[in-house]
């Protein structure tokens, strides 16, 4: 570019015109009129600009679609899921309970006479339980004069019981295990009047089998000392039995709910409760390094188990979400490499799963056993005065009579306080 | 209409001529205002052109390439991948050499630095350009042993690379991850059996490592993928219908019970393996990144059954899984099998005692996927086996203008 002197006047007049006409006002100043049909324009522009860049977007989308699965639907043709018999009954009601007067006759008949014995290759003899054994039909039970066939088959046919209606109801489901052999009917009465008055007030459900039904799926086939290894069977067939229920409550059938007006959720299942009577902090078992999370968030609490005073996990009753988290620890429990080892009890296997297993014991919230198993001391006063976090006083939600086997108190113990609870 | 050149400085700064500034600019000062000029003329000529057309060509001219040339740029690495086999082959060469003179080529030093394969496990996806991180990540067992119990020879160093330039290419090719990790012997997986479930520990590890990854594909070193072409998406993934086989009905080579209850078919498949003769075989599957893989991980190992069973599990973690899926539905819910020769095929050395089986060994005229040379140095030839497979694979994806090379 040269630089030379350019005369200022022709320059500057020069400049002003251009600069007025082109630089600040273009040439929509000099003609007014037009003003509007620019600003149009550029509005239309605009709709073109935005109307691109959808179409951009929308390519992307496509492409990505295109490239790339979102989501892998699995082959169509599946078999539904069935729990121990491949044969399922639909439940009428959401209270599942055993034909409790049938015990004495069950009793009598004795368990030889219910099951198909096999004999293994080492001399002794197994019960087998048949996955397709087929339910009794209603004409069938109208045909047959046979009563013990009819206790028999009612006895097979419990198992097959699934509650599949349509209703969010039962949020929660109350499991026991009840026993024809070493209780007394008047006793199992009891337990069951028990829980189904329980879930009557609360809309909860109650799935209530024979221990003796699960004989056969446990290598030790004796009902008083394999009594332990049935709860997380029974539990993972509550959970498929009702299906849409969050919560599977175990109650041992040595404890009693003793305050029917409170509801779990008030009790223990509501996060802000929760919270208040969880153990942070503790060792799992006595002496162990594993602990518990320090900083457990209740809205995590997929497993709910007391921990009783002196350190060990109470069985007794205890409280698993119908989750995945749920069901896999109760089906690792229930393998048979962890059920047929030799544990002293139930809370030793569960300790050992939560020891070596961090994402299930960071859903595990141990809690206080007032809340779930206070310990019922039949020398002890009940009054709320004499009140620590362990023994049952009134108004706790469950008396739990552990050891009353041992100090032969059961059936006693179990009628002591069926008394005391309030009914309406 | 003015020309531009009249609205140019030329020297004559009005400041100056005003003199009210005693400051004269530089020459580059009067080129940039010059410049700056010119552009804003430029810009005053786009908007009478916009008047006097109505429309704007131009701009929606640049819109339109620009989205093509994207799109372009997106889609370019999966179709014009670079060729796998010339580079394979051309290690295959100088390490053949290598082999025939006594002195080693191949040493530790020169392999690391010049791969830098520890680049590639943050590689983005090609065409999913606003994705972080990759959607599947390539976990390479590699390292076997580690020269811990016996010197590592050449052969093993030369499989070892192969492998890995193998893996490399395709995990670049379609914007997958990959991530090569170290199977040195360690101390805490020296009892008995415990060194399965190194692979177990590693699996967490890169859970961790990749987050945001949505499938995690293991393989053992010992592997060549034949198809490099083939994408994981339109092999596997996108048709997982129609070659995925949930039950044991077909093929249960363990004769494993076909149903167990509270087996839910409907769920998602999150674990996609293999069967070869023996039975499950992990020497190359799918993990999906979920909270169930999360759990499986966990509960894999547990003292308490390999206290009882370690006698008896002589494939170590591939026993207790298979032990975990034979009881727990919660697993076998998530479990997919894969046709062995989908993902796993074998070279006509592995179950040899079922030679006139189809179903296991690898066919070049099927162009099965990937070949694994599972077991090969219990008794044959890795490198020879590898060589082969090389060779094979060089051959079949020779272009027409490679012979000019």
């Amino acid at each position: 570019m040269v630089f030379k002197p350019k005369s200022n006047v022709k320059n500057q007049t020069f400049n002003n015109d251009s600069s007025a006409s082109s630089w600040f006002l273009g040439l929509s100043n000099s003609v007014p009129r037009n003003n509007k049909i620019w600003l149009n324009i550029k509005r239309k522009f605009n709709v073109k600009i935005l109307s691109l860049i959808t179409t951009f977007i929308l390519t992307l989308y496509i492409f990505s679609k295109l490239f790339y699965p979102s989501s892998i639907s699995s082959r169509s043709s599946h078999t539904p899921e069935h729990g121990l018999y491949i044969h399922e009954l639909p439940a009428s009601s959401r209270l599942i309970f055993p034909h409790v007067e049938h015990a004495p006759v069950l009793k009598e008949v004795g368990i030889n006479s219910l099951y198909i014995q096999r004999h293994e290759m080492d001399g002794t003899k197994k019960f087998v339980l048949k996955p397709d054994d087929k339910p009794l039909t209603d004409d069938e039970k109208k045909k047959t004069n046979d009563q013990v066939l009819l206790v028999k088959k009612s006895f097979l046919d419990h198992g097959k019981l699934v509650y599949r209606k349509n209703s969010a109801e039962p949020e929660i489901v109350i499991v026991t295990l009840i026993d024809f052999e070493n209780y007394e009917l008047e006793s199992i009465v009891k337990i069951v009047q028990n829980r189904v008055d329980y879930a009557q007030k609360h809309k909860y459900g109650v799935y209530i089998r024979w221990a003796q039904e699960f004989l056969p799926l446990v290598e030790n086939q004796n009902v008083l000392e394999s009594y332990d290894k049935f709860k997380p069977i029974v539990m993972r067939a509550a959970m498929h039995a009702f299906p849409r229920a969050k919560y599977i409550f175990y109650v041992d059938k040595d404890s009693l709910i003793m305050n029917l007006d409170l509801s779990l959720q008030r009790n223990l299942l509501e996060p802000s409760v929760l919270d208040l009577g969880l153990l942070k902090n503790v060792p799992v078992i006595p002496q162990s390094n594993i602990r518990t999370y320090n900083h457990f968030n209740p809205e995590d609490a997929s497993i709910i188990i007391p921990q009783s005073s002196d350190g060990v996990l109470d069985s007794s009753s205890f409280i698993i979400a119908n989750d995945q988290f749920g069901k896999v620890f109760l089906e690792y429990l229930n393998n048979p490499l962890i059920v047929n080892f030799d544990w002293a009890n139930l809370h030793a296997a569960m300790g050992h799963v939560l020891q070596w297993h961090p994402t299930l014991l960071k859903k595990t919230g141990l809690v206080i056993p007032k809340l779930l198993a206070s310990q019922y001391d039949s020398t002890r006063s009940i009054d709320k005065a004499s009140s620590d976090s362990y023994h049952y006083t009134t108004g706790d939600l469950i008396a739990s009579l552990k050891g009353c086997k041992e100090r032969n108190s059961c059936a006693r113990d179990i009628d002591t306080l069926y008394s005391k609870i309030k009914k309406r | 209409m003015p020309s531009p050149h009249n609205n140019l400085y030329d020297g004559d700064d009005d400041d100056y001529k005003d003199g009210k500034s005693k400051r004269r600019l530089s020459k580059w000062q009067y080129f940039i205002r010059n410049k700056l000029t010119q552009l804003e003329q430029l810009c005053n000529f786009h908007k009478i052109l916009q008047y006097n057309v109505g429309q704007n060509p131009k701009k929606t001219l640049t819109i339109f390439s620009l989205v093509i040339l994207i799109v372009f740029f997106c889609l370019k690495g999966t179709l014009f991948g670079s060729d796998t086999s010339t580079y394979a082959s051309g290690i295959l060469k100088s390490s053949t050499s290598s082999m025939g003179k006594t002195s080693a080529n191949l040493n530790i030093q020169d392999y690391y630095d010049e791969d830098k394969f520890f680049d590639l496990q943050m590689k983005k996806s090609k065409w999913k350009f606003w994705q972080k991180d990759p959607k599947i990540v390539i976990i390479l067992a590699a390292n076997e042993g580690g020269g811990v119990l016996k010197w590592k020879n050449e052969e093993e160093w030369a499989i070892e690379k192969l492998s890995i330039n193998d893996k490399k290419k395709y995990a670049k090719r379609h914007g997958y991850g990959l991530t090569i990790k170290d199977l040195t012997i360690a101390k805490r997986y020296s009892h008995e059996y415990r060194e399965g479930w190194q692979k177990v520990d590693i699996l967490r590890q890169t859970k961790r490592e990749f987050p945001n990854a949505e499938w995690f594909w293991w393989l053992d070193l010992d592997t060549l993928i034949m198809e490099p072409d083939k994408s994981l998406e339109d092999h596997i993934f996108n048709r997982l219908d129609s070659i995925v086989d949930r039950s044991l009905n077909e093929f249960n080579p363990l004769g494993l019970e076909q149903d167990i209850p509270y087996l839910d078919t409907s769920q998602d498949l999150e674990f996609l393996i293999t069967q070869d003769c023996g039975g499950f075989n992990l020497g190359s599957f799918f993990i999906k990144n979920t909270k169930w893989a999360d759990l499986l991980l966990d509960i894999w190992w547990d003292p308490v059954t390999y206290e009882q069973k370690h006698m008896v599990w002589e494939h170590r973690e591939q026993d207790a899984l298979e032990s975990l899926y034979a009881t727990q539905s919660w697993i076998r819910s998530k479990v997919g099998f894969l046709p062995l020769r989908s993902i796993n095929a074998f070279p006509p050395g592995a179950c040899s005692e079922f030679k006139d089986d189809p179903r296991y060994f690898y066919n070049p005229n099927d162009h099965d996927f990937l070949v694994n040379m599972a077991g090969c140095n219990f008794g044959r030839d890795c490198w020879g086996e590898m060589k082969y497979y090389t060779t094979l694979l060089e051959k079949m994806h020779s272009k027409w203008y490679s012979r000019f090379f």
